[in-house]
């Protein structure tokens, strides 16, 4: 049984300057990644076409080099894809396109052809970490945050203030996400393998080397246990201080991680693939 | 990933260890957003005097100011 590698190509202008994050270079025919420690292998083409990323260059350029070489879009889009699911794909656009790339994300969406949105990548500690998830948490945060000044109108349940609800809502919100991130980390660098935060959009994901099914499993069950942890003493401190209406967001969030574990999904699925599948080198391959 | 120019390292784990229910999250803020817009399409901007959900009956009570 083997496991997709989804790749999925962001969004590119012609105008597009492109180029590879640090810690990834073209050695002869690999894609060496020294923080996660892989060697990706470079095919015909391919290894061109990275070496011209390496350097930096347009997108108009590097679709002209493909064309040259016979290269299909397709394949170009494939490499490009891969580059940016592992975040190794950086871009330098303007505030214009920047607008233009936001706009054309949402029409896919509304639409449901999914186009893929950009990866960033962040080192493995806890301000990688921070960082990331607070890109990532940004839209939920305004969302609360909007939701809550509205909600002062609705007058949703009653008694505490809907903004210092919701304000802590958030802190407890984001701290949690930074706990259950940061539990997956620890107990990954324990296992002395490579690893980066990626992140794309709403999703916060570890890129690391394959360990053993137990190792995996331990790591998938670590990183809610922290985020519930955090909720829970959130839980006790709003109880404590006579706060209900926080205690029951902290407990509502604490749930969502433990959502995390259900099959086929975040967490629960790396715990299934785990058990279910051995985890050897036939699993990444399409 | 074999796609004819790239063949990623067979030991690369592009963890499924993210925090996927932030998409939850936003859907329970969509729900608090789609209640504030009716109270504030039924009411107007002087808002609701209280506002209460009925799981069991499947109802949403909005008292106007």
């Amino acid at each position: 049984m083997s496991r997709s590698l989804h790749t999925a190509c962001p969004i590119l202008f012609p105008n597009d300057y492109l180029h590879l994050a640090a810690g990834v270079t073209v050695h002869g025919n690999q894609l060496q990644d020294t923080l996660v420690g892989m060697q990706h292998q470079l095919h015909g083409a391919g290894k061109l076409i990275a070496e011209q990323i390496e350097a930096g260059c347009l997108f108009g350029k590097l679709e002209k080099t493909a064309k040259q070489h016979a290269v299909e879009q397709a394949h170009l889009r494939g490499l490009l894809g891969f580059l940016n699911t592992v975040g190794a794909l950086r871009i330098d656009r303007t505030r214009y396109s920047q607008l233009h790339a936001e706009i054309q994300w949402l029409q896919s969406a509304f639409l449901g052809t999914r186009l893929a949105r950009l990866r960033r990548r962040y080192p493995a500690s806890i301000r990688g970490i921070t960082v990331a998830v607070l890109r990532g948490c940004l839209p939920v945060i305004g969302a609360i945050g909007v939701g809550a000044l509205l909600s002062t109108r609705a007058n949703v349940g009653s008694g505490i203030s809907s903004l210092i609800a919701g304000t802590a809502a958030i802190a407890i919100f984001v701290f949690s996400v930074i706990a259950h991130e940061m539990s997956h980390l620890q107990l990954i660098k324990r296992y002395g393998t490579g690893v980066v935060v990626v992140q794309a959009g709403a999703h916060v994901t570890l890129l690391r080397q394959k360990v053993s099914s137990v190792q995996e499993v331990r790591i998938a069950i670590i990183g809610p246990a922290g985020g519930i942890a955090l909720c829970l003493a959130a839980v006790f401190i709003s109880v404590v201080r006579a706060r209900q209406n926080i205690a029951w967001a902290a407990g509502g969030i604490a749930v969502l991680h433990l959502l995390s574990l259900l099959p086929n999904y975040s967490d629960g699925k790396n715990i299934w693939t785990a058990i279910f599948y051995s985890t050897t080198a036939k699993e990444i391959h399409e | 990933m074999q796609a004819n120019l790239i063949t990623a390292d067979p030991h690369l784990q592009y963890g499924f260890n993210e925090f996927g229910p932030i998409i939850l999250a936003l859907a329970v803020v969509v729900i608090l957003g789609g209640i504030v817009g009716a109270v504030i399409v039924i009411c107007g901007w002087h808002g609701a005097r209280s506002t209460s959900v009925d799981f069991s009956r499947r109802t949403l009570t909005i008292v106007c100011r």
